[in-house]
């Protein structure tokens, strides 16, 4: 039925439209369409860039909280007592007269002897348990016998009483409420033998020497501000007048130009990836540096051309400020690329040194100017790159603070797999003063991968 | 080679996977490649010029929004026609909304009471489906130039096959005067060419 109402008539005005053009739209449509493009784009970054963030702030929270709870328990683990509070022999004589000891050691010390003692000089690790004891003999339930543990009780070495074992730098107080001290010798010296097995010498350093390769990805911050947005009407007043490029209705030193030559978002996103060797160099330091290449990129909408003979280039606020001829444009949307080979060098505090490592950095980096490239995303103009030298508006050095926090977790030997956030902050400006300022900060989150020489 | 030569060079694989990857050169050579053949479909379903860049617009946007979904079951000019449809009915529902189709009375038209169209530029029809009213001209544009069948159009338009029956043939009765108008030597003595 439906063919059937297909006469000649709606044949004729498929065929009056088949293939039809119609006259080229105006170059603003394509212009909105840019425009509209990037603001997508600008939205999807930003969205990316808040991902890494709150994937950064994530991994400080976590590590931070993991801190607390290490030392949280690292210090629960230690009988405070015993360690602060040495008894002397007329105390423990006053221990061997009290009827249940409470007062001296928690309770959680007297029945788990699981513990990890590290003393002033923090290189021995007593292991005992209660398990141990009691299968032993050593401790029978119910005797309302005491093991104390201590990393310093040097006092009680040479003191010639009989309630006491040493061992190496540890000392261990044995008492037993009621208990001879021909009976409490005697179980000191089972349980000096028994200790004797289960001490353990701490893992010396796993990585001396090591090398690793790793990637980083997070958001920039440019924390821009430019003379040259400033003296915007003077310079455009000094411009040069000049084709305007691509139909783009541009004028030269409008005194109705916008007074803004530039409008620069305030995020752009970060990539580096770089090789360091690092060595341990005391017991819970260590130093690291190494070669990185840095990659920023920002997207922002600009309205200013740069004049070059014939040719209209993009420029940024900054690339005008040297009194370079230019035009004022429809807005336009530019991706500035710069680039730094950057040569960090850190020092580390190892706060946790097992299968899982932690590890706080801090140190400086000098950053070397490669290049910054400014493109017209839609190819009207033509892309202006910078290197460094006498004529370009970066530094060819600046200078930048690093802080990272590597927590890693040991894949064998060799190996050690890491994840690193942190924050990178130019202390000093990467652009020249004529050019104005900039003191990019970057958050980011890393990942590492280490072989160590062993 | 300069650049327009480099990409007018551009083959279709590497055009859409360049749009699919934001590449700014591919979209604008995607949008230089179409731009003409869909600003004639959206002036086609539009009342003023504006309205009608207003919708390519839109249908860019929306092109290289979903191009990663383009799955190439049919020609990359068949599947931008259906969103740059979709954007004008959009675009036009609003008024639909204001103004919603009823049905109309309209004389039968018989089929050899229609006018040839040979004698008319494209210019001059666009100019004459552009004066239809908004129901209308919507309707007449699906039914007659796209081919979509009145119940598809019903479902699409949120009206009743009946009404869409109805808009079409005033739709046909309004091109038939405003024709007649300007052929007059076959509208007035009801010639017919068929």
């Amino acid at each position: 039925m439906e063919n059937s109402e297909r006469h000649l008539f709606e044949q004729q005005w498929q065929q009056a439209f088949l293939g039809a053009e119609a006259a080229a739209p105006s170059e603003e449509i394509w212009l909105s369409i840019n425009g509209a493009l990037s603001r997508t784009e600008n939205t999807r970054n930003k969205k990316r860039v808040v991902y890494y963030q709150r994937l950064a702030a994530a991994m400080l929270i976590i590590s931070v909280s993991s801190l607390l709870v290490v030392y949280w328990q690292w210090n629960r683990s230690l009988p405070p007592s015993s360690l602060s509070q040495v008894p002397t022999p007329s105390q423990t004589n006053d221990l061997k007269n009290s009827p249940t000891n409470t007062g001296l050691l928690p309770q959680p010390n007297v029945t788990n002897l699981v513990t990890e003692n590290r003393g002033a000089k923090g290189n021995r690790v007593l292991i005992a348990s209660m398990d141990i004891l009691q299968s032993q003999g050593l401790i029978v339930p119910g005797e309302k016998k005491e093991v104390l543990f201590t990393a310093s009780m040097d006092s009680l070495k040479g003191t010639g009483k009989n309630d006491s074992v040493h061992l190496g730098d540890y000392s261990i107080l044995v008492k037993s409420v009621p208990m001879t001290v021909a009976e409490e010798l005697a179980l000191a010296g089972k349980l000096k033998s028994q200790l004797e097995e289960t001490i353990i010498e701490p893992e010396k350093s796993n990585h001396p020497l090591w090398a690793s390769v790793g990637f980083a990805g997070g958001s920039y911050s440019p924390d821009v501000s430019s003379p040259a947005l400033g003296s915007f009407a003077a310079l455009s007043k000094g411009a040069s007048a000049g084709s305007s490029g691509g139909g783009t209705g541009g004028v030269s030193g409008s005194s109705t130009a916008s007074p803004s030559a530039s409008r620069r978002s305030s995020i752009g996103t970060s990539y580096s990836f770089g090789m360091m060797v690092g060595k341990q160099v005391a017991q819970r330091w260590l130093v690291q540096t190494g070669l990185t290449y840095w990659k920023q990129q920002q997207s922002y909408e600009s309205n200013i051309v740069g004049i070059s003979g014939q040719t209209t280039t993009t420029a940024a606020d900054f690339a005008i400020a040297n009194g370079s001829s230019y035009l004022i444009t429809t807005p336009y949307t530019l991706n500035s690329t710069s680039e730094f080979i950057s040569v960090p060098v850190q020092v580390g505090y190892i706060l946790k040194d097992k299968k899982l490592g932690w590890i706080l950095n801090a140190g400086v980096a000098p950053d070397f100017f490669l290049h910054n490239t400014l493109e017209d995303k839609a190819g009207t103009y033509t892309s202006l790159t910078q290197t460094s030298g006498g004529a370009s508006a970066f530094r060819t050095v600046s200078w930048s603070g690093l802080a990272s926090t590597e927590i890693s977790i040991r894949i064998n030997d060799h190996y050690r797999f890491a994840l690193v956030p942190g924050i990178r902050y130019s202390f000093t400006n990467i652009v020249k003063d004529a050019a104005g300022s900039s003191k990019p900060l970057v958050v980011d989150i890393g990942f590492r991968f280490r072989y160590i020489f062993k | 080679m300069s650049k327009q030569q480099r990409e007018g060079m551009i083959g279709d694989e590497a055009l859409l996977e360049g749009c699919a990857s934001n590449d700014r050169t591919c979209q604008k050579e995607l949008y230089s490649r179409f731009n003409r053949k869909m600003l004639m479909i959206c002036l086609r379903y539009s009342r003023t010029k504006e309205d009608a860049q207003d919708i390519l617009q839109e249908g860019f946007i929306k092109v290289f929004a979903h191009i990663k979904s383009f799955k190439k079951e049919s020609a990359l000019e068949t599947w931008m026609t259906r969103i740059f449809i979709n954007a004008a009915l959009n675009h036009q529902r609003q008024k639909l909304y204001l103004y919603p189709m009823i049905d109309v009375d309209t004389m039968p038209i018989l089929e050899s009471e229609d006018v040839s169209l040979k004698e008319f530029n494209v210019e001059e029809l666009l100019v004459i489906v552009q004066s239809l009213p908004d129901g209308c001209r919507i309707v007449f544009n699906l039914f007659a130039i796209e081919g979509y069948p009145h119940k598809e159009i019903a479902l699409m338009l949120g009206i009743s096959e009946g009404t869409s029956k109805s808009q079409y043939n005033r739709a046909r009765m309004l091109l038939r005067t405003r024709l007649t108008d300007l052929q007059p030597t076959y509208g007035k003595l009801g010639k017919t060419p068929f």
